[in-house]
């Protein structure tokens, strides 16, 4: 297993890789170049940089047509994230103008899953600051097992999922309040803990984001959630699963 | 009810840890930053 930990947009992001037949250069070599792009993405999305391409294009100094591609990419993104969350997420409704930092750092994991994909390894882990985007499958296990982190105890596990594909998670334990109901502007919610678990980690961010702003109505959100699955703690300690989340055994209540 | 039922991280045998971004200050104390060690063994 070739291990690296890389501090980009203001987290770290571990990498987990299982090189298979690939040589181990071939693999670091892949990593590196996935850190690259990770570093490039931020320099395009960046809200705290004024002359980022993301902040001119939200103080509308710079057209859609003269973003860089991934911006056009970007949106389209927000655009099936705002209908899939019934409207509980939506970057243009946030104060300052279009902000989609809430879908930004999946889809950046998952470009760099993707640049491992493409160098042919058998088997990796992509974490962005807890976010997550698998391909293969470990070693010793069939499934890549993930813990939820516990919404109130930093060193303890809410339960473990088994995932094939991603899983996000969003809540206001580590970083207070910074999310924001799009509907009435209100910061805070008795949903302490929202995870969504599908195919694309971009969509997985996005919706997670949308289940813990949507606040009461969120449980019923997750039930209706079309291709994604959701886990949702509320502070009230009660748990809401979607059909298709899948506990590891040893986690089954 | 959730915190009647806490699992150590420790035990669980996972992978990775998935929850709410924490900074990259917060990472080194972080179960994640346990699990890059272990797996770099």
């Amino acid at each position: 297993m070739i291990v690296h930990v890389e501090a980009v947009m203001g987290t770290m992001f571990s990498f987990h890789v299982e090189p298979g037949e690939r040589p181990d250069r071939e693999v670091s070599a892949a990593i590196a170049s996935a850190c690259t792009r990770l570093h490039d993405l931020d320099d395009i999305f960046s809200t705290w940089e004024p002359e980022s391409p993301m902040s001119k294009f939200r103080a509308g100094l710079l057209r859609p047509d003269e973003a860089p591609g991934e911006m056009a990419r970007v949106i389209a993104l927000c655009e099936e994230a705002r209908a899939r969350s019934k409207g509980w997420f939506d970057p243009w409704a946030m104060p300052g103008g279009f902000d989609p930092t809430g879908l930004v750092k999946g889809w950046a994991v998952a470009e760099a899953l993707e640049i491992l994909r493409l160098a042919g390894v058998k088997a990796a882990m992509v974490n962005g600051g807890g976010d997550i985007a698998v391909l293969g499958s470990p070693e010793e296990t069939q499934a890549w097992r993930i813990g939820i982190r516990h919404p109130w105890r930093a060193e303890a596990l809410a339960c473990v999922l088994e995932i094939d594909g991603a899983v996000a998670t969003s809540g206001c334990y580590e970083r207070g309040p910074h999310l924001i109901n799009p509907k009435d502007g209100k910061m805070r919610f008795e949903t302490a803990s929202a995870s969504v678990v599908g195919a694309d980690l971009a969509i997985c961010d996005a919706l997670a984001t949308a289940l813990v702003v949507a606040d009461e109505e969120g449980p019923e959100l997750a039930r209706t959630l079309a291709d994604y699955d959701a886990y949702l703690i509320r502070s009230d300690g009660t748990e809401h699963a979607s059909t298709g989340i899948m506990f590891a055994t040893e986690s089954v209540r | 009810m959730l915190r009647s039922e806490i699992l150590s991280a420790q035990s669980a045998q996972i992978n990775a840890i998935s929850g709410a971004t924490y900074t990259s200050q917060a990472y080194a104390a972080s179960v994640q930053s346990a699990l890059d060690t272990l797996a770099t063994k």
